[in-house]
C-alpha cells in the first residue's frame, strides 16, 4: 500500500490526528513537501498532536548560548512593549464593550418587563375607571331621568292643583256675583 | 481600575512566566526550527520568532498546555518559512556536507552538532572582514555581542550592528549556494 494510501485508511476510519510513524517519516525526510506540509499545519492546529508531536521530538540541537539573552533582550525592546500594551488595551476595551452590552441588554430587559407590567396595569386601571366613568355617566343619566320625572310630575301637581284653586275661586267668584245680582234686584 | 502593586505583581510574574517557557522549552523549539530551516541562522530566528509571539500572547496563553502551545506556534512558524518559495531552494546541511552523510540509520547527537558547527564556520569564514571575525566569534563560539564588545573593546552597538550585518550577508550567500 502507498503512503498515501495509508492516509486514506486512516481517514476513513476516523483517524485524522498524526501517528509515531508519521512522525518518523518526517523525521527522516522521507516525506514530499506538501505532505509535510499537510503534517505539520495540523500540528499547528491540534493541540493533541502537537503535544504528542513535541513529545516524540528529539531533541540534538543545543541553541546557542547566546540565543536566550538575545530574545530576552528583543522582547524588552520598545516595539515588542508597545505591541503587548496595545494587545492588552485592545482586550481590556474589548472586555468593557462585551460587558457594556450585556449590561445594556440587561437593563433594557428589565425596563420592558416594567413597561409592560406597567402598561397591563394602567390598561386594567383604565378599563376600570372608564367603567367607573360608565357607571357615573349612567347613574347620572338614571338621576337624570329621575329628576325628569320628579320634575314632571310635580309639574303636573301644581298644575293639577292651580286648576283646583283656580276652579275654586271662580266658582267663589261666580257665588259672590249671583249674591250681588240678587241684592240689586230685590 | 487596577493598583499599581497588583500591575507591578502581574508584569513580574509574567516576565518570570517567559523566562521559564524560555529556559524550559528554548531546546525544543530550537530542535524543531533546525529541523526545518536546516541551518542555525533561520532557526535563530525562527526560534525568536516563536518566542516573541508567545510573549506577546502571553495574557491569553494557555498555561495548562504550555508544551502543546509552544510546539505549535513554532510549528507554524516553521510551516510560514517553508512557504516561502525563496528558502525552500537553500541547501541543507545533509546536503552540502553530502560526502560526509553518515549512512547509519541515526547519527550520533555530537556528530550532528560538530557538522553544524562546521558548516556554521565554513559560511563565517567566507565574510569579509570586521564582520568575519565577528560572526565566527558570535555564531560559531556563540560569545553575546557583549562579551565581543568587552574583548575586542568596541561599542556594544557597533558589535550588535556588525552581527545584523553579518547575518543579512550570510543569508545573501546561503541563497546565491542554493540558486547556484
Amino acid at each position: 500500500m502507498t503512503e498515501t494510501g495509508k492516509e486514506i485508511v486512516r481517514r476513513e476510519e476516523g483517524n485524522l490526528h498524526i501517528d509515531k510513524e508519521m512522525f518518523c517519516d518526517w523525521l527522516a525526510g522521507r516525506m514530499n513537501p506538501q505532505r509535510e506540509s499537510e503534517f505539520l499545519g495540523h500540528i499547528g492546529k491540534c493541540t493533541f498532536c502537537a503535544q504528542q508531536f513535541a513529545d516524540w521530538m528529539e531533541l540534538p540541537h543545543e541553541p546557542p548560548r547566546y540565543l536566550k539573552e538575545e530574545i530576552t533582550q528583543r522582547a524588552h525592546q520598545v516595539d515588542v512593549q508597545v505591541s503587548v500594551q496595545v494587545k492588552e488595551k485592545s482586550r481590556q476595551i474589548q472586555l468593557f464593550m462585551y460587558s457594556l452590552k450585556v449590561g445594556l441588554a440587561v437593563v433594557t430587559s428589565i425596563f420592558l418587563l416594567m413597561l409592560t407590567a406597567n402598561f397591563q396595569d394602567l390598561d386594567a386601571g383604565a378599563v376600570r375607571e372608564w367603567r367607573l366613568v360608565r357607571m357615573q355617566e349612567q347613574s347620572a343619566e338614571e338621576q337624570i331621568s329621575i329628576t325628569d320625572t320628579l320634575s314632571r310630575k310635580s309639574g303636573e301637581v301644581s298644575s293639577f292643583l292651580n286648576e283646583i284653586s283656580n276652579g275654586l275661586f271662580r266658582m267663589d267668584t261666580e257665588e259672590r256675583e249671583q249674591r250681588e245680582n240678587q241684592e240689586v234686584t230685590r | 481600575m487596577r493598583k499599581t502593586g497588583e500591575k507591578g505583581a502581574d508584569r513580574i510574574d509574567k516576565e518570570e512566566y517567559f523566562s521559564y517557557l524560555l529556559d524550559t522549552y528554548e531546546r525544543l523549539v530550537y530542535s524543531i526550527c533546525f529541523k526545518m530551516t536546516g541551518n542555525q541562522f533561520d532557526a535563530e530566528d525562527l526560534t525568536q520568532e516563536t518566542f516573541l509571539s508567545i510573549y506577546r500572547n502571553l495574557a491569553t496563553f494557555q498555561r495548562e498546555y504550555e508544551k502543546a502551545w509552544v510546539c505549535r506556534i513554532a510549528t507554524n512558524k516553521g510551516l510560514d518559512f517553508l512557504k516561502s518559495a525563496k528558502r525552500r531552494t537553500e541547501p541543507k546541511e545533509d546536503t552540502y556536507f553530502e560526502e560526509l552523510k553518515d549512512q547509519k540509520a541515526n547519527p550520533e547527537e555530537a556528530y550532528l552538532q560538530q557538522e553544524s558547527k562546521e558548516y556554521v564556520y565554513t559560511i563565517c569564514q567566507s565574510l569579509k572582514s570586521p564582520y568575519k571575525e565577528v560572526a565566527v566569534e558570535h555564531f560559531y563560539r556563540e560569545k553575546s555581542a557583549k562579551e565581543i564588545a568587552m574583548e575586542t573593546e568596541k561599542g556594544v552597538k557597533t558589535i550588535q550592528t556588525q552581527i545584523y550585518r553579518a547575518k543579512g550577508m550570510i543569508r545573501k550567500i546561503m541563497e546565491g549556494r542554493a540558486i547556484g
